[in-house]
């Protein structure tokens, strides 16, 4: 109990981790909410191990799996800058003397760290019992981490179109589904024409892909065409980021 | 990652130039689709100058504060900070908006450290100005707890702290002492005297009189995005003609009329149960309590005081800086 604050709890403070910068904050926020971080790990398990006990065709969990990495990459970030931006904290910190760029490129950081501590046990016990090659199982790696900094790059910068933090859950779906579609998840890829290309140049339709390859399957991609075009979607991603980091910062 | 700069790195001043402008605007324009928003707006804030921005209620003080703080632009116009553009500016800039308040996940000392580390990179050197600014706005007690078990008036000081702890050069503070009780508002005054005797410049917007005539060396009162009028807290005062203010609360609906027929009475509003009547001469209060009382035991309230800033600006716009629906008349 502090003073007449009967509510306030005082922990030691040398046991707190003392941010320095965007990407130590919000981790230092997502580890002093265990509870929360522990169902947002166990939630995407539990998924995890219905598909591997069900034996789910690879095509189908590897859709699934796909669907929940966007998700969790989009909505998490999404939420948080816009709450961010309704608690005036974004405002603030474009009022530091820090680049946008850097400033914003911490969060994403950050946010992608906390999606790999959600997604990571998901991958493993979704792969775990496939029949996945150990390259498979590296492309997968490569292919997760640039979907991740895809997703949390386009959740940032869906904000800019969201009114509020509720709005902003619409607005990730209104953009999700298409590029799901496009990707050919929910009705595979096909073999020429404008949808095939669409397929081509979208990072979920690789994510989707390597998910296959690495549950055993028939990839839709040969694994190099999946690492570099996720690779190419980072790199396209980041760039946005770059570029609209001050509109993101700066939007009333 | 965030950039840390060193005091150094980011052209830290320890003095501002003299004679430089902390801030200046030269017709600037930031309005929104419904109208609302600033402008067009000139002003300048010298060193060690106090201004506070008054103004009621989606009048763009927030607007203003937003432009002055280089988080937003204008749309005409132009605002220069020490002489100079924007990006270097911010390395000499302390925000605190109305509002913002600190997420619930960090500690008090977490979250100060954080705001003050983007500014200085030496460590000890952000552990001593954060554990300073904490114990001098009586966080001391409560920085290792969780800022979500903070109340509110708790987390306004650690805004306050937040937005001081580097000693910006220019400090733009919103609504400073909304949450804050006698002893905070008393102790951010003092904060301020000492920012202005080091020559550093702060910007309130604030719609409490007493506060902005404690702090303030310059008042702009602002309506609907333009400045009515620009003035230290003493000439604003001195331009009210002479006379008192009588706040007055009664059982049911203010009798304006009765009020307004009293000898002596300058000027009357009313909103529902409560009134504000402006009188001069003492023998006004009797035939002014009998006015409000009538017919008999309807006065609950009565308060005399002088006239302070919101009757200034009450005078020049015609408007109370309070929200309510306020209908002000004069005598006949």
């Amino acid at each position: 109990m502090v003073g007449n604050h009967p509510s306030l709890t005082v922990s030691p403070p040398r046991a707190r981790l003392m941010p320095r910068t965007v990407a130590a904050r919000e981790l230092a926020i997502v580890v002093s909410r265990r509870r929360a971080l522990a169902i947002k790990a166990g939630l995407p398990l539990l998924l995890a191990i219905a598909l591997v006990a069900g034996h789910a065709p690879t095509f189908w969990a590897g859709m699934l799996l796909t669907v929940l990495v966007a998700m969790v990459g989009a909505v998490g970030t999404a939420v948080t800058v816009s709450r961010a931006r309704e608690a005036g904290f974004l405002t603030r910190l474009a009022a530091t003397p820090g680049s946008r760029p850097r400033l914003l490129g911490g969060w994403v950081l950050a946010a992608a760290a906390v999606d790999v501590v959600q997604l990571l046990p998901v991958a493993v016990a979704a792969t775990v019992t496939g029949a996945g090659s150990a390259q498979s199982l590296a492309v997968l790696a490569v292919a997760l981490a640039g979907a991740l900094i895809v997703t949390n790059v386009l959740g940032c910068v869906i904000t800019l179109a969201a009114a509020n933090a509720a709005e902003v859950l619409l607005d990730v779906v209104v953009v999700l589904a298409p590029l799901l579609y496009l990707g050919g998840l929910f009705t595979g890829v096909p073999a020429s024409g404008w949808r095939a290309a669409a397929a081509a140049a979208d990072p979920f339709s690789h994510l989707h892909s390597a998910f296959i390859g690495a549950l055993g399957g028939t990839p839709t991609y040969s694994p190099a065409v999946d690492v570099v075009a996720i690779a190419a979607a980072a790199a396209v991603a980041v760039a946005a980021l770059v570029i609209l980091s001050r509109r993101i910062l700066e939007r009333d | 990652m965030s950039a840390v700069a060193s005091p150094q790195a980011v052209g830290l001043l320890t003095t501002p130039p003299a004679a430089t402008a902390a801030v200046r605007a030269d017709g600037v324009v930031r309005r929104y689709r419904n109208g609302r928003g600033v402008g067009p707006v000139d002003l300048a804030v010298g060193p060690g100058e106090t201004m506070a921005l008054m103004g009621r209620n989606g009048c763009g003080k927030t607007t203003l504060l937003r432009l002055l703080a280089t988080v937003s632009r204008p749309q005409r116009g132009e605002v220069s900070w020490f002489d100079g553009p924007a990006a270097p500016a911010r390395a000499h800039i302390g925000l605190a908006l109305d509002g913002a308040l600190e997420d619930g996940g960090l500690t008090g000392r977490q979250a100060t450290y954080f705001w003050c580390a983007q500014w200085i990179s030496a460590r000890d050197e952000v552990r001593t100005r954060t554990d300073g600014l904490l114990d001098r706005l009586g966080l001391a007690a409560a920085a290792d707890a969780a800022v979500g078990s903070y109340s509110f008036g708790m987390r306004r000081r650690l805004a306050l702290v937040a937005a001081l702890v580097h000693d910006p050069l220019l400090a733009l503070l919103d609504e400073p002492t909304a949450g804050l009780d006698p002893a905070g508002c008393a102790e951010l005054a003092v904060i301020l005297a000492e920012r202005r005797e080091r020559a550093r410049s702060t910007i309130v917007a604030s719609n409490d009189p007493g506060f902005v005539e404690a702090v303030a060396g310059q008042v702009t009162f602002l309506d609907e995005g333009l400045v009515v009028r620009c003035a230290t807290p003493q000439e604003l005062l001195d331009s009210l003609p002479r006379g008192r203010v009588a706040e007055l609360v009664t059982h049911g609906r203010c009798d304006a009329a009765g009020l307004r027929r009293v000898a002596g009475v300058v000027d009357v509003a009313v909103a529902g149960s409560s009134a504000m009547v402006r009188f001069d001469g003492d023998s006004t209060i009797a035939a002014l309590v009998a006015a409000a009382d009538a017919p008999g035991g309807r006065l609950r309230e009565l308060r005399l005081r002088r006239p302070d800033l919101g009757d200034c600006f009450r005078e020049l716009t015609g408007q109370m800086l309070e929200d309510g629906h306020w209908s002000a008349t004069t005598p006949a």
